[in-house]
C-alpha cells in the first residue's frame, strides 16, 4: 500500500556514512548508468564493472557502510543516495543480498530499470516508486516464485545456483544487459 | 504545466511518470523559479538559507546528498533542482522564455492556451486536454498602505527586492513585518545596519533552527509522531521556548497574540539574540508615516532613512478569469481542484509548516492520478469527483490559524499529507 506519510524519515533520518563506491564509465553516454549492489563491491569490480562498461553502461558498484547496527533501511539509502548522485536515472543490479537492498531502494527511488538477481524471500509492504521494468532471475526456488508475482512478472531461470557465487561467471550480466538494450532506455 | 520552479518541475516528473506528454511553459530561460536567484521575480536574497530542514524539505524520491548540511543555502537548492532536472530528463519539456497569458475552458474539458515570448513576438494559441498551474506564489508583492506614506521622504521598498546586506549597511532601518523574510532582514540590520527598527502588529513566537541538538522540524515531528494531542504538543512547545528562548516580553517584544502552530511558523535563532544585545529595537504596529519619523501605536517614535516593507505576497493567476478557481481567495479542494473543472489543477498553491516540497511532490503525484483514473475508470473518478463536492472549503490545519491574509493556504505538513494519502489510497496504483 502506498505510504505518504514516513514519519521515521523525517524525525530519524539515516545518519550519513562513508560508502564504497567503485566505477567504470562506459566511453559514451547513451544507455542510463548501472548501480551494482551486492557485498563486497569486489566481487563485481573484477568482471562485471568493466563488461557492463564496455557494452556502453557506465557501472558503479556499491558497498553499503558495514555495522552490526546497520540495516536494510540504512543499506537501501546508501543504494539511493549513489543513484541520485548520477548524471541520469539508474538502472539497479541487486545480487544477493544486495537484492534485499535494491528491492527496498525501489520503495525510495524511481529506478529506470531493476534487475534482483537471487531476490529475498521478504519484499517490502510499500509499493515500487515509479514505473519500472523489473526483471527477476535466479535459480528456482519459493522466493524466486514470491519476487516475480510480487513485480508481476515471469522469473528467469539461471541453471546453477554455486556458478552465482562466481564473479567471473558473466552469464547473468550478459542477460541482464542484453535486457536492458530491448527496452531501448 | 504553467511554470518551471520546484513545483512545475515535480509535476513534469510525475505526469511523465504516468505516461502522460506534457508541455511546460515558463517564462524565464532557466529552470528554479524563485530559487534561481538571477530571476527578477525571485523572492530570495544573498543570505537565505532552509528554514525547513534537509528529511523534512528534500523530494521524497530524490534525497539531497549526504553530505550537505541541515540547512543549505539557496545555491544548493537551485543546484538540487538543476539535477532532479537533467537526472529525470525534465529539460526536453520545458519551453523557455515563453509565457502563458490565458487559460480558457473550451468543450470536453478541454482547454485553450495562449502562450507568447517572453521578450516580444507573437501569440500562439494550443488546445490541451489538461492544465497543471505551478506559477508560485511568493512574487507579487504584497504591499500596503499606512497612513501618511506618501509624505515620506525616506525610501521605501519591498523586501521582494532586498537582495544582500550591502544596501542597509550605515543606514537607520526599519522592517515592517515578521515572517520570515522580516526576521531575516531585521537580523541583518542588526549585523550592518547604524539602527535597526522591527515592526510587528502582533506579537509571535520564534522557533530556533536547533533544539536539544537537532534541527527543530525534527523533534517537532517526533513529538507529532507519539500522537500527542494539540493542546498538549501546544504546552511542550511553549514550555520548550519559555525554558530556552525566554520570556519575550522582558526584551520589550510583544506578547504572542496566539498559541504556537496558530501562525505560520517564524524560525530564527538570530533574532532573539540581535534583540538581547539591543541592535534590534522591537516596536509595534505603524501608526503614522510623517516626512521624517514613523510613530508607531506604543507611542515609539523612529527615523529611519531606509523602511523595508516584509509583509509579504499574494499569489496571482493573471491568465485566469478570476471566477475559475472559485473565489478570492481560491476555493480549491485540497488547495488543487477547482469545483467545475476537472482538468484544471494547481499544484504548489500551499504554506506548510514543513518544506513544500515533498508535499508538491504528493500533489503532482496524485495529480497524475486522478487524470489517469478519469480516462482509465471514468465511473470511479465521477464517484471520487462527487465525494470532494463541497469539500472545496476543508482547511488542513491541526490547530485554527489566526486570521491574517496569509493564512488561508496555511496548512500543517502531516494533516495534509494525510489528506493525499487517503486520496491516492481511493485512487488505487494505476495499471
Ligand atoms: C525568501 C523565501 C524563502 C523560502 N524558503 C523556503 C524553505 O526554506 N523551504 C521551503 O520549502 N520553501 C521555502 N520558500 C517557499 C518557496 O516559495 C517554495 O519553496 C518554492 O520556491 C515554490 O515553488 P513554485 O514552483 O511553486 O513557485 P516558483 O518558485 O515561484 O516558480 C514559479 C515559476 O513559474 C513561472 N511562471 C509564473 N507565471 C508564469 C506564466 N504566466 N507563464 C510562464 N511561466 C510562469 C515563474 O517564472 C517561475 O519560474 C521560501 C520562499 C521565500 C520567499
Ligand atoms: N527559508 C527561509 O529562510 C525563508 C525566508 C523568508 C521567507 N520564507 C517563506 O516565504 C514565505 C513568505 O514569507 P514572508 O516573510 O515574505 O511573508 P509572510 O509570511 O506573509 O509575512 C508577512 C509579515 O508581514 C505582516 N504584515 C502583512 N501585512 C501587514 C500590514 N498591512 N501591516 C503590518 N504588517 C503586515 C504579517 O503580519 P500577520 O502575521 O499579522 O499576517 C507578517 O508578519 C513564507 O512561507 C516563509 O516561510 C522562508
Amino acid at each position: 500500500m502506498i505510504r505518504v506519510v514516513r514519519q521515521r524519515d523525517w524525525y530519524a533520518p539515516v545518519r550519513p556514512a562513508p560508502r564504497e563506491v567503485r566505477s567504470s564509465l562506459a566511453a559514451e553516454s547513451k544507455c542510463p548508468p548501472i548501480v551494482l549492489a551486492g557485498r563486497p563491491a569486489g566481487f563485481f569490480a573484477e568482471h562485471w564493472l568493466d563488461r557492463a562498461a564496455e557494452r556502453g553502461y557506465s557501472c558503479h558498484a556499491v558497498t553499503p557502510r558495514p555495522g552490526r547496527f546497520t540495516g536494510t533501511r540504512e543499506q537501501a539509502h546508501d543504494i539511493v543516495q549513489v543513484a541520485a548522485s548520477l548524471p541520469r536515472q539508474a538502472v539497479l543490479i541487486g545480487h544477493g543480498p544486495g537484492a534485499r537492498w535494491v528491492a527496498a531502494a525501489l520503495t525510495r527511488y524511481p529506478a529506470r530499470a531493476a534487475a534482483l538477481i537471487e531476490p529475498p524471500g521478504s519484499l517490502p509492504a510499500e509499493p515500487v516508486t515509479g514505473r519500472v521494468p523489473v526483471l527477476v532471475a535466479g535459480t528456482s526456488g519459493r522466493a524466486l516464485t514470491r519476487a516475480s508475482e510480487h513485480y508481476g512478472v515471469s522469473p528467469t531461470l539461471l541453471g546453477d545456483a554455486r556458478r552465482l557465487r562466481e564473479p567471473g561467471w558473466l552469464y547473468p550480466l550478459e542477460g541482464i544487459l542484453d535486457w536492458l538494450d530491448s527496452l531501448n532506455l | 504545466m504553467i511554470g518551471a520552479g520546484s513545483s512545475g518541475l515535480a509535476a513534469v516528473k510525475n505526469l511523465r511518470e504516468h505516461g502522460f506528454a506534457v508541455d511546460c511553459y515558463e517564462r524565464e530561460t532557466g529552470i528554479g523559479g524563485g530559487w534561481n536567484f538571477r530571476h527578477d521575480r525571485s523572492p530570495v536574497y544573498a543570505s537565505t538559507h532552509l528554514i525547513s530542514s534537509k528529511p523534512l524539505t528534500e523530494f521524497p524520491d530524490f534525497p539531497m546528498p549526504d553530505d550537505w548540511p541541515d540547512y543549505p543555502h539557496h545555491s544548493a537548492l537551485l543546484s538540487y533542482f538543476e539535477r532532479y532536472t537533467d537526472h529525470f530528463g525534465l529539460r526536453e519539456h520545458v519551453w523557455f522564455g515563453t509565457e502563458v497569458t490565458s487559460v480558457e475552458p473550451i468543450e470536453n474539458d478541454r482547454w485553450k492556451v495562449t502562450v507568447r515570448p517572453a521578450h516580444g513576438g507573437s501569440e500562439r494559441t494550443l488546445s490541451y486536454a489538461a492544465v497543471v498551474v505551478a506559477n508560485g506564489h511568493n512574487w507579487h508583492p504584497r504591499v500596503p498602505s499606512f497612513p501618511g506614506i506618501e509624505e515620506f521622504r525616506g525610501k521605501v521598498m519591498h523586501a521582494s527586492s532586498y537582495q544582500d546586506s550591502a544596501s542597509l549597511r550605515g543606514k537607520r532601518v526599519l522592517v515592517i513585518g515578521a515572517g520570515n523574510t522580516g526576521c531575516d532582514i531585521a537580523v541583518e540590520a542588526a549585523q550592518q545596519a547604524a539602527a535597526c527598527w522591527h515592526s510587528t502588529r502582533r506579537g509571535y513566537w520564534y522557533a530556533p533552527k536547533y533544539v536539544f541538538g537537532k534541527p527543530a522540524d525534527q523533534v517537532n515531528d517526533r513529538v507529532l509522531a507519539l500522537g500527542l494531542p494539540l493542546r498538549l504538543r501546544q504546552w511542550l512547545f511553549h514550555r520548550t521556548l519559555r525554558l530556552t528562548v525566554g520570556d519575550l516580553t522582558r526584551f520589550g517584544m510583544r506578547k504572542p497574540d496566539h498559541k504556537v502552530y496558530e501562525s505560520h511558523p517564524i524560525v530564527n535563532s538570530q533574532l532573539v539574540y540581535y534583540v538581547g544585545h539591543g541592535a534590534i529595537k522591537p516596536v509595534g504596529d505603524v501608526a503614522r508615516f510623517g516626512s521624517r519619523t514613523v510613530e508607531f501605536d506604543d507611542g515609539t517614535v523612529a527615523e529611519p532613512d531606509l523602511v523595508i516593507l516584509a509583509t509579504g505576497y499574494a499569489p496571482r493567476f493573471e491568465f485566469l478569469a478570476p471566477d475559475l478557481l472559485g473565489a478570492n481567495p481560491p476555493q480549491l479542494w485540497l488547495h488543487m481542484f477547482a469545483a467545475s473543472y476537472p482538468t484544471l489543477a494547481i499544484a504548489g498553491l500551499i504554506q506548510p509548516d514543513s518544506g513544500q516540497f515533498p508535499l508538491v511532490h504528493w500533489q503532482t503525484q496524485a495529480i497524475a492520478r486522478w487524470l489517469t483514473l478519469r480516462t482509465a475508470d471514468p465511473e470511479r473518478a465521477a464517484a471520487i469527483w462527487a465525494g470532494a463536492a463541497g469539500r472545496s472549503a476543508w482547511r488542513w490545519t491541526k490547530a485554527k490559524v489566526s486570521a491574517s491574509e496569509r493564512h488561508w493556504f496555511e496548512v500543517s505538513h502531516l494533516t495534509y499529507l494525510r489528506g493525499l494519502e487517503k486520496l491516492l489510497k481511493e485512487m488505487g496504483t494505476p495499471a
